[in-house]
């Protein structure tokens, strides 16, 4: 029996719904096999990739003792769930045949993420139900109300976020909503984060910080020497409850492997810059198109991309409420998302990238039922206009249906690219 | 030989004032920077140096200028000319490495100086006088050893060396910064007469032979053992301007103008210098931030968060600290109508009453004296007991201020509040690239001044403030590479970047 949080009516809970689903189970592993037989067509692989994709398929293997606590969007710190002793786990999910069963249970109109990522609730025998405890802001209209509905399956605690991301006048309150997230991960978990830990773990996420920000600049030197699919999927497997220190060793092998590539000549292939909604495993659908179509993605702004770990965590004062201020100055105020008020933060970055990484042009993935992110391309285009950069909007959803209209679209994007 | 070394030094004295300093930095650096080639950036450089130091050889000539040129001269201006204005603007590329050869050219001198003034020292003498040196070697060489160890640190490890290097000087001053060893037997002899804070001659300026002294800005007390050479607080000097007698100045009172001449030389030295670096000081010299950074750096390490005062606090805090500048300086122009008794118009009041209620005072006096070297409390007779308590009050303040509230202190220091008004429009800039501002504010969380400004603009560039102190926390914690950076006249000195160690 779990324990009700007092953020939702007691009095109202249901039975958490249930629905074994062999047929979706099956499906759900065909769209992983899918995309593993594409992949396996990239030229230029790393050899322990393997390693990661296992990671995102089937969860860590080592048998860790601490719990695992489901968090979603990178609006969470996952170092509060380090320092509480659990091993912080992102359930956002990118599978497609998840989407309609989480459609048939909740509502057809909202995201597919939060669909998807429903649904994995709906299957009894789901790792999900594992988790000790499940976290989630308040960022969309789908994170904020689905908070409720995973409280009936395992105690969920929704962190309410400040609507405009001003720190001067919201960090102290947004680090006062930390300090309770901290309460109800130390009550779940039984373990209450200390200063040490927290900074523990904090080191832990810079230094994940740093190795894919050298990853990252080598790609933008060299793009041939990594695909961006790869990349995506080592950057997506770190927040699967890995050991973030054996993670690292990985990843220093695969830094090898990208300094001993040598570019053979001059590569033409266009670059641009990815923006809009989370590209989740094994969604790579626009991944898997911008590539075969022969443009390489040369900086992202994703919260499930490089732009997800890019910030570290800045350290100054170290006590627990300064600690507190610094994981919300972070994951809160640093975040492009477009849930807040101004999207000035992921415009500038798009800005800066495209300029500090030479791209061509900036593509926008834009996923179908979420509004904001809908609402964002209105500036974004005409602020790219003004600036000369040629810009296109993917709007497409998890369905597999309009890839040949996407790649249509897209060689046409390329194609005036190439020529201005 | 002696007498080569001192014709050399003669001739190349003018890289010793503060004209040539000022004129490089702001004009001659710029303009070479702006040059097509490196042959036309050294011309540039080079050719209005030469000339400059022809004409401040043909101005020698004449008396006057002779006389207000000497006493602007301090060995701060060589080490500033030729090592720190440098270090900071010449670019780090490969040949940075011939320009190490400076420094280390300064610290070999600073070597052999105290090899020099060991000889010197009769075998009678305590074996530690063997490190005796003469003021320019030290005050250049201690710059160098800074710039040749800065790139190994951090910048906030950078910070704190500079930091407890600018404080032993001042502890160790007095002692180190001797011309020989008959200097320091001369100080020694001035140092018998008895400490009396209230009206000593204990607190007039000691100075060297040559009766000049080094100035530093907002930096050194001169009520650290034995001041020395190195003096530097503008409101001290600002003092002394209100003690002169203007109506013996008015009768030509050769005495009471040679005073004015020493301080007028010693602002305009100090002014220049605090346009070349504003409140930079504060951040990195203070002595009285530096022992007051212990205690934050016991806060910090015991995990309290400070307190961050808000703007009413703030408000406060400069108009207190204002209020109370004010009255010290009001009274120390009644210097001249002290009677006997140390009364005017029947009030005691102390020969340096600004200095009185300045925590520095209280706590300068300690650094080799330990505990014991605290100046004895002031009678309730000084101003109806206004010094007894008021100093009580504002070392208390002080205490607080820096165990919990970072550097609240430095919103009321009046020293601060005039260097401060170098911070727009003088040399350094705090440069902002808002493209590259990820918003997170954690420049706000860092600034000890709990300035916004840093984080809050988005549109201009100059993120200076009137409070800055140029602390370059804000630097080093940002997340993003160039966001903030420090300016020196255009030119990028330091720039934020993302790196594993904290």
């Amino acid at each position: 029996m779990t324990k009700p949080t007092s953020q939702y009516d007691p009095r109202y809970r249901l039975d958490p719904v249930k629905a074994p689903n062999p047929g979706a189970r099956k499906r759900a592993r065909m769209a992983v096999h899918h995309l593993d037989e594409t992949m396996r067509r990239i030229t230029r692989r790393p050899e322990n990739i393997e390693w990661f994709e296992s990671l995102l398929r089937e969860g860590p293997t080592e048998d860790s003792a601490r719990p695992p606590v489901g968090y979603f969007c990178n609006m969470i710190p996952p170092e509060l769930i380090l320092a509480c002793g659990g091993r912080p786990v992102r359930l956002d999910c990118g599978n497609a045949a998840l989407v309609q069963t989480g459609e048939e249970v909740l509502s057809g109109e909202i995201c597919p993420v939060a669909k998807a990522s429903f649904a994995m609730f709906l299957d009894p025998e789901n790792p999900v139900h594992r988790c000790r405890c499940l976290v989630l802001p308040s960022s969309c209209d789908a994170k904020r109300k689905l908070g409720e509905v995973l409280a009936d399956y395992r105690p969920t605690f929704t962190m309410n976020l400040p609507a405009e991301q001003d720190a001067g006048r919201y960090l102290a309150a947004a680090a006062k909503e930390l300090e309770r997230l901290a309460d109800f991960l130390s009550r779940e978990l039984g373990t209450s984060p200390s200063r040490r830990r927290l900074m523990e773990a904090i080191d832990l996420t810079r230094r994940r910080t740093a190795l894919v920000r050298e990853l990252d600049m080598a790609r933008a030197d060299k793009p041939g020497a990594l695909s961006v699919r790869d990349f995506f999927i080592m950057i997506q497997s770190s927040f699967t409850g890995v050991d973030l220190v054996r993670w690292e060793k990985e990843v220093g092998t695969v830094l090898e492997h990208t300094r001993k590539y040598h570019q053979p000549r001059e590569r033409l292939r266009p670059r641009l810059v990815l923006t809009g909604a989370p590209i989740l495993w094994p969604n790579f659908k626009v991944l898997n198109l911008v590539e075969e179509c022969g443009a390489d993605i040369v900086g992202d702004t994703l919260c499930t991309g490089v732009q997800s770990v890019w910030d570290p965590v800045s350290l100054d004062e170290t006590g627990y409420g300064a600690l507190l201020r610094a994981l919300a100055a972070r994951y809160i105020f640093a975040a492009p998302c477009p849930c807040f008020v101004s999207q000035g933060r992921r415009v500038s970055r798009v800005l800066e990238l495209a300029e500090e990484r030479r791209a061509q042009g900036v593509l926008h993935y834009g996923l179908r039922l979420c509004q904001l992110f809908d609402v964002e391309t209105y500036r974004l285009n005409r602020v790219l206009r003004q600036k000369g950069i040629p810009f296109l909007n993917l709007r497409t959803d998890y369905s597999l249906e309009d890839t040949e209209q996407l790649r249509v679209r897209l060689e046409a994007f390329l194609e005036t690219v190439e020529a201005s | 030989m002696t007498s080569l070394i001192h014709s050399v030094a003669e001739a190349l004295s003018p890289l010793a004032s503060p004209f040539l300093s000022l004129v490089t930095a702001v004009v001659l650096i710029p303009a070479a920077r702006q040059a097509r080639s490196t042959r036309i950036a050294l011309a540039r450089l080079f050719i209005p140096v030469v000339l400059f130091m022809l004409a401040y050889h043909g101005l020698l000539f004449l008396p006057l200028a002779a006389r207000w040129l000497k006493a602007l001269e301090s060995p701060v201006w060589v080490a500033i000319l030729l090592v720190v204005l440098p270090a900071m603007h010449l670019p780090r590329n490969g040949d940075w490495r011939w320009f190490r050869l400076v420094p280390a050219c300064f610290v070999a001198l600073l070597a052999w100086g105290i090899w020099q003034g060991s000889r010197s020292v009769p075998p009678e003498a305590p074996r530690v006088i063997g490190i005796l040196v003469r003021p320019g070697w030290l005050i250049a060489g201690v710059a160098s050893v800074l710039v040749l160890i800065q790139p190994f640190l951090s910048l906030n490890l950078f910070r704190r060396a500079v930091h407890i290097t600018a404080l032993c000087v001042l502890a160790a001053g007095g002692f180190m910064l001797r011309q020989d060893y008959t200097d320091f037997r001369d100080m020694r002899a001035r140092r018998t007469v008895r400490r009396d804070v209230m009206n000593l001659s204990e607190t007039s300026p000691v100075m060297g032979r040559d009766g000049r002294l080094a100035y530093l800005p907002s930096a050194p007390c001169r009520f650290s053992p034995d001041g020395g050479y190195i003096q530097g607080c503008n409101m001290e000097l600002s003092q002394r301007i209100l003690q002169l007698n203007y109506r013996k100045i008015a009768g030509h009172d050769v005495a009471e103008l040679g005073a004015l001449e020493a301080v007028l030389a010693a602002f305009l030295s100090f002014t220049i210098l605090s346009f070349l670096v504003a409140r930079w000081c504060c951040g990195w010299l203070c002595p009285l931030s530096t022992m007051g950074d212990g205690l934050d750096w016991l806060r910090h390490r015991l995990g309290v968060t400070p307190i961050r005062a808000g703007p009413a606090t703030h408000a406060a805090m400069l108009g207190s600290g204002g209020t109370l500048a004010g009255i010290g300086l009001a009274m120390s122009a009644l210097y001249h109508h002290l009677d006997a008794t140390g009364r005017a118009f029947g009030v005691r009041i102390p020969v340096f009453p600004f200095c009185k209620m300045c925590p520095s005072q209280q706590i300068c006096p300690m650094i080799n004296a330990g505990p014991a070297g605290y100046p004895p409390l002031p009678g309730t007779e000084w101003a109806f007991g206004f010094f007894r308590y008021g100093c009580l009050i504002v070392l208390a303040l002080y205490v607080l201020c820096f165990a919990a509230a970072r550097r609240l202190w430095c919103r009321f220091c009046p020293m601060g509040m005039i260097s401060g008004l170098f911070n727009r429009g003088g040399s350094f800039m705090l440069r902002k690239d808002a493209k590259r501002c990820n918003g997170c504010g954690m420049c706000a969380e860092a600034c000890p001044m709990n300035i916004g400004k840093v984080r809050d603009e988005m549109q201009e560039s100059n993120v200076s403030t009137y409070d800055c102190v140029l602390c370059l926390r804000c630097v080093a914690v940002c997340p993003r590479d160039g966001c903030l950076a420090l300016e020196h006249e255009g030119h990028e000195v330091t720039r934020s970047h993302f790196g594993t160690g904290t």
